[in-house]
């Protein structure tokens, strides 16, 4: 067990820091490869301690935790699905996340069908056999539950690294939020 | 070799041939490549054709870059179809030309809808403002016909009045001089001889004549108070119809109501604490004996509403070319199935013989005349506030009324 009372990393928005004092020569933005240097050794050491599907549970729930944190904090309270995703697409666009699409809208039945591309993560990685976006299948869970508070199970089902252009994330609510 | 060659020069060609041709080398590699092939054309051919529904399970640079614009178009269904819904704020960030055409339609159409709720907005306030002209105009007209019948009763009654009036004081003489001969006769009648005096006795218990002198006075006082009261309800009338009209003057407003209040004190003071919140105030255009008049009229209505004791408050305010007065009071309310008719000459919740239902009336036209207009808040139980407001000249187009 953990011990949580003593916890060292626990997360909250002002860990980000002050950027604008923090670095004003060097400004707010890095280099995409920086990014990904960072997250697929994070990656690498995860799968070799925990395996891999522990390491891809634990970045599903990183993304996860960041996507609650960047509704509330960047998006914002809606309850309109046009506003939501308006927003949502500016903000991915403007920190140079990804283009963000909806191919297929059915809240009714609890499904929504997604596409970015350019995505941070994976666009221009070389091709694998398998999806790679497991952060932001957690990422954009939370995004969707902060603004339905419906759980949704996220799945990729296309990605850059299975050799389409275009992320595909098919996200489903779950009708048992402990499967989620 | 040449099998591959005219295979190779086909598909350069747009060909794709249904099957691998006999004697293909590499067969398996260009059955793969055929049926690759064929599910693009297969994929293509549906979005060529709007069906944006098949899939295509294969992956790769080719499959995902048609992905890719396959995800675009459907984003761009999903968006026509926000734009449909009133999502007028969705605009295409990709195709170029067709973005631009697209997002000048969708602003086009969000102008188009604004210009209509706009136009909605103003025909309703056009329509509400229609409806209470009329109101207004039929009430006037309501007004200036009773007024003009006021005018006519109050000639018509004063000139009978005139001499019932007369003949009263006249008739009280006469009863007082007959008492008095009545009383000499009566002493003179103790010096006749018996049977005179008693025949006099006889016949002055007969005509039962100490009664009549008893309740002649009394007769005659009931009579000169009923008249009275009827001269009163006459004055009402002509105050009403404006018979009499004084010349318009500049006065100060606060002085006007002022002096009311002096009038009137005593039965205020019965009732009601007076307060007084009085702003700084130019002067009025008006005529100032019909506005005493309408102070009077409310403030005496603000009185008879509290039943024991309460306040009564007047405050007075200038709001643009506007005198504003208002006059509260801590009574019994007016309850709101009344409240519409409490305007309307001899409506009068008082009972018989306590009010003549003209105060309000005349309090509403004497407004009116001066191109005003009043307003009345009440709720039962709490107190009633009427709200007064008095252009501050009288404009050229609509001067203070004469009749």
């Amino acid at each position: 067990m953990n011990d949580i009372a003593n916890r060292k990393y626990s997360f909250s928005w002002d860990l980000l820091g002050d950027l604008k004092k923090g670095r004003p020569n060097l400004g707010d933005t890095t280099r995409v490869e920086v990014y990904r240097l960072m997250q697929f050794c994070f990656r690498d050491v995860l799968e070799e301690t925990y395996g891999t599907e522990k390491a891809d549970k634990l970045f599903y729930d990183a993304g996860f935790l960041a996507g609650t944190h960047f509704y509330n904090h960047v998006i914002g309270k809606t309850t309109d699905l046009g506003e939501f995703v308006r927003k949502l697409q500016d903000a991915l666009r403007d920190m140079s996340i990804g283009v963000l699409r909806v191919e297929e809208e059915d809240l009714a039945h609890g499904r929504l069908l997604l596409t970015v591309s350019e995505d941070l993560d994976c666009s221009g990685l070389p091709e694998l056999s398998y999806e790679i976006c497991t952060y932001d299948e957690g990422f954009i869970s939370a995004l969707l539950e902060s603004f339905s508070g419906l759980k949704f199970r996220v799945k990729e089902i296309d990605c850059w690294c299975t050799g389409d252009r275009t992320c595909r994330f098919e996200a489903t609510v779950v009708a048992d939020p402990v499967a989620a | 070799m040449t099998v591959l060659s005219d295979l190779l020069k086909a598909l350069a060609a747009g060909q794709v041939p249904a099957q691998v041709p006999p004697d293909c080398e590499y067969k398996e590699e260009v059955g793969e490549l055929i049926a690759y092939l064929a599910e693009l054309a297969h994929y293509l051919r549906a979005m060529t054709e709007g069906d944006l529904a098949v899939p295509l399970a294969r992956r790769g640079p080719l499959a995902g870059a048609l992905k890719g614009l396959h995800a675009n178009l459907r984003h761009l269904t999903w968006q026509t179809q926000q734009v449909a819904a009133g999502d007028f704020a969705q605009r295409v960030d990709f195709l170029g030309a067709f973005s631009t055409a697209f997002n000048s339609m969708v602003g086009a159409l969000a102008q188009a809808r604004e210009d209509l709720t706009n136009k909605n907005r103003e025909l309703a306030t056009a329509y509400e403002e229609l409806k209470s002209a009329e109101a207004q105009l039929l009430q006037q007209e309501k007004m200036a016909s009773i007024g003009q019948l006021a005018a006519g009763i109050a000639h018509e009654i004063n000139n009978p009045m005139g001499f019932i009036q007369s003949n009263l004081g006249t008739l009280k003489n006469y009863g007082e001089t007959l008492k008095t001969y009545f009383d000499a006769t009566d002493q003179l009648a103790a010096q006749c001889p018996e049977t005179v005096r008693v025949t006099l006795t006889q016949q002055r218990n007969d005509l039962d004549l100490e009664f009549l002198f008893e309740d002649l006075p009394t007769l005659i006082s009931e009579s000169v108070s009923g008249a009275k009261r009827v001269r009163d309800i006459v004055q009402a009338l002509k105050s009403f119809s404006h018979v009499d009209e004084a010349e318009v003057q500049q006065i100060n407003l606060n002085e006007c109501i002022e002096s009311t209040i002096a009038t009137t004190e005593n039965t205020l003071r019965a009732k009601a604490t007076v307060v007084r919140e009085y702003g700084e105030l130019p002067a009025i255009e008006c005529r100032p004996h019909l506005l005493s008049q309408l102070f009077l009229n409310l403030l005496l209505n603000a009185a008879h509403a509290i039943a024991t004791q309460g306040e009564i408050r007047v405050t007075t305010r200038r709001e643009g070319d506007f005198i504003i007065a208002a006059v509260s009071d801590t009574g019994c309310g007016i309850a709101p199935e009344i409240v519409g008719r409490i305007f309307e000459p001899f409506f009068t919740t008082k009972p018989v013989g306590q009010g003549t239902g003209l105060g309000l009336s005349v309090a509403y036209d004497i407004v009116k005349k001066h191109g005003g207009k009043i307003d009345v808040e009440s709720t039962v139980g709490t107190g009633t506030t009427f709200t007064i407001r008095l252009p501050i000249k009288a404009v050229a187009d609509q001067p203070i009324s004469t009749s």
